[in-house]
């Protein structure tokens, strides 16, 4: 379906063309909310339209009990589609997935006017639809930053690529020169230098015992 | 770490708009604190998704009065000199057809909102001296004055909920709630710090739900402050805390 | 959506031994050798030693929802000059906790139950590397009881200076010197061919006074 017909050409095609949209999920829907939040393209609203609009009508029907409500609710979900297209981000989901958050949040907060009598709209606070990450408290910090030793990752650009995916993504848990410095209080140099004496203690130590 | 999540069952009735204002507030704060409820609530939403949109197919081609109401052909109107007469007779639905189109003309007459994306507004709080940054879903709900009895301070939320009853809750070092019992059901989420009680030891972001079979007394060390969701003044158990009984109208 | 439908693999976790016991690896002796998975990984960590790791690889994913049955897995240190890149030895480690990233990646934390000596190594159809995993003693000739104190103070002070190290471990035994000087060992900047002289059975004392050298610059043996 997607040569048939170019989007500036009214073809009477699309007739059948529209037939099939309703059978099945087009793979344009991602490209017409993008069309639409950055052309204001009427064409593509339209196409989003009419494949959404019966299907919200039905869930506004089952969920609002009446048709007339069923409308309202296609009238408030796709003036949203329309206004908020540009919050839509294909790389973070797909585009039936976005409608359906704009779609439950007019009918949760609809819902509310109806039973609550209540004029609070609440729904886009409850399920965000800009679709970004939030800056959730349970932020899992890569502490891996700070505490990866230079010289590992010198060996870690050393390793073929499969494994190089593997380990960089574990967090080290070691302790930097520079960091066990500054814990000591000590010059770097220090350290750098009582690394040397003690490895050359311990060589002395376990003669040639131990394998490299 | 946080270990007490909304059950699977909670999370789509909170996916699918079910749940009343407040639990649905509630469920939204923890799934902010939560990356693993929010990549639960991705997938339920991706499958309600695929429920409303495609599963419909079957009943869309039968024919129904739901149907013809927006069956029309929309590129009648592409490129903006809709013909009416023309859209009625090809499609022998005429009104429908209209009332769609118009509908159409009237959405795409209303301006884009600002393409700007504002940066999340963080609303903080101040309690006991510390900043405490409040869930994105209660950015609406505006927050009535603090009161406070002893250890306990209590603020509630502006939230119309019927009955249920939406507050904020602190904490103080070393404070705890007596024992009690709920008639009806106590959500709580733990926005900061941590507390204890009889089954166990709650962080930041832990979900906990309680109903008139549990009882518990929350103590805790270093202070905390919790977003609270009531739906019956709490009771209390042990002897001497029915005296306190006020800080159970109190707390709810 | 995968990432969650792992975390409902896992869920059993948490009850399995969490309660860290620097001694506890000897009681099991009497299994082996078990078949277990090994992950390559150029870090090092001994008995007691917890790390975080991130796993996404889909073989990975397979390794830990394997290990959950409470055998665990193995950590072996990446080496490229070998057969399988790994060293013929390993850490078995349990996983003790787990959760998402804010990119719904599979973080989980592995505690060293004990080491192990790795045998008859072979890739699996998904390309997931397993061996046969014998018991291999550490530190036997232990100074019990004895504890490091000098160490011990600055370890904790590193511990205190580091939030998030600290907030792996749930507990802490300053007061074993074995332990202070295992999480010296994992966490100093040494290479690996460093660390690993120290995995001998009578190696104990060579390391506390190596770490004595290394950390203070003298042979101060407490």
């Amino acid at each position: 379906m997607q040569q048939t017909v170019s989007r500036s050409d009214p073809s009477r095609e699309s007739k059948t063309i529209a037939n099939i949209a309703e059978q099945q999920v087009p793979e344009e829907l991602s490209d017409w909310l993008v069309s639409v939040a950055s052309q204001r393209d009427k064409q593509a609203f339209t196409r989003l339209f009419q494949f959404f609009a019966p299907k919200i009508l039905r869930f506004g029907i089952k969920q609002l009990g009446n048709e007339a409500q069923g409308n309202e609710l296609v009238q408030d979900t796709m003036t949203n589609v329309w206004r908020k297209a540009h919050l839509y981000d294909s790389s973070k989901g797909a585009a039936t997935t976005w409608v359906y958050t704009i779609m439950r949040n007019a009918s949760f907060d609809m819902l509310r006017r109806i039973k609550a009598k209540n004029e609070q709209n609440l729904g886009d606070d409850i399920w965000p639809v800009d679709m970004a990450q939030d800056e959730g408290s349970s932020v899992t910090e890569s502490f891996g930053d700070h505490l990866m030793e230079k010289q590992m990752l010198d060996y870690v650009e050393s390793l073929p690529l499969a494994q190089q995916a593997v380990v960089k993504g574990v967090y080290y848990q070691e302790l930097s020169q520079e960091q066990l410095a500054q814990q000591l209080g000590v010059p770097i140099g220090t350290v750098k230098s009582r690394l040397r004496l003690a490895l050359a203690k311990l060589k002395q130590q376990m003669g040639d015992e131990y394998h490299d | 770490m946080i270990k007490h999540h909304p059950t699977q069952a909670l999370l789509k009735d909170f996916v699918s708009g079910d749940l009343e204002a407040s639990v649905a507030v509630l469920v939204a704060s923890h799934v902010e604190m939560c990356a693993v409820c929010r990549g639960a609530v991705q997938t339920l939403t991706e499958q309600a998704a695929d429920e409303a949109f495609e599963a419909v197919s079957a009943m869309e081609s039968s024919p129904g009065k739901v149907d013809p109401m927006w069956s029309f052909d929309p590129t009648e109107d592409m490129v903006g000199n809709f013909d009416a007469e023309e859209a009625f007779s090809a499609q022998g639905a005429g009104l429908a057809d209209s009332s769609a189109l118009a509908m159409i003309d009237a959405i795409t007459e209303t301006p884009q909102d600002a393409q700007i994306v504002l940066p999340q507004t963080v609303t903080e709080i101040e309690v006991a001296g510390k900043r405490i940054s409040l869930p994105r879903s209660l950015k609406s709900i505006a927050l009535k004055e603090w009161q406070g009895m002893g250890k306990l301070s209590r603020a509630r939320l502006a939230l119309d909920d019927d009955e249920r009853r939406m507050s904020l809750l602190h904490i103080d070092k070393g404070g705890s709630v007596p024992t009690h019992t709920h008639k009806g059901f106590e959500i709580t989420l733990l926005l900061e710090g941590s507390f204890d009680d009889e089954m166990g030891h709650y962080v930041a972001g832990d979900f906990i739900w309680l109903d008139g079979d549990h009882t518990h007394q929350p103590v805790t060390q270093d202070g905390c402050v919790c977003l609270t969701v009531s739906s019956d003044a709490i009771h209390f158990t042990q002897g001497v805390s029915q005296i306190l009984n006020p800080i159970g109208r109190f707390i709810y | 959506m995968s990432a969650y439908d792992h975390h409902v693999v896992l869920l059993g976790i948490n009850v399995i031994n969490t309660k860290a016991s620097i001694n506890s690896s000897q009681s099991e002796k009497t299994e082996y050798p078990l078949s277990l998975a090994v992950f390559p990984l150029p870090l090092f960590i001994l008995p007691g030693g917890i790390q975080r790791l991130r796993i996404f690889e889909p073989r990975y994913l397979a390794m830990v929802s394997q290990a959950t049955n409470g055998d665990g897995f193995v950590m072996a240190r990446y080496d490229k000059n070998a057969m399988h890149n790994v060293a013929g030895w390993g850490t078995r480690v349990q996983i003790i906790d787990f959760d998402m990233d804010d990119d719904g990646v599979l973080v989980i934390d592995v505690r060293g139950q004990h080491l192990v000596r790795l045998e008859g190594l072979y890739s699996r159809h998904d390309g997931l590397l397993m061996a046969k995993a014998d018991y291999l003693p550490h530190w036997t000739c232990l100074e019990a009881g004895v504890a490091a104190t000098d160490l011990a103070t600055l370890l904790k002070s590193i511990f205190d200076d580091n939030d998030k190290l600290a907030q792996l471990y749930q507990q802490v035994y300053f007061d074993s010197g074995e332990w202070v000087c295992a999480r010296f060992l994992e966490l100093l900047p040494l290479s690996l061919n460093d660390k690993e002289k120290f995995i001998e059975p009578s190696s104990y004392i060579q390391l506390k006074q190596f770490l004595h050298t290394f950390i203070f610059g003298n042979e101060k043996l407490n």
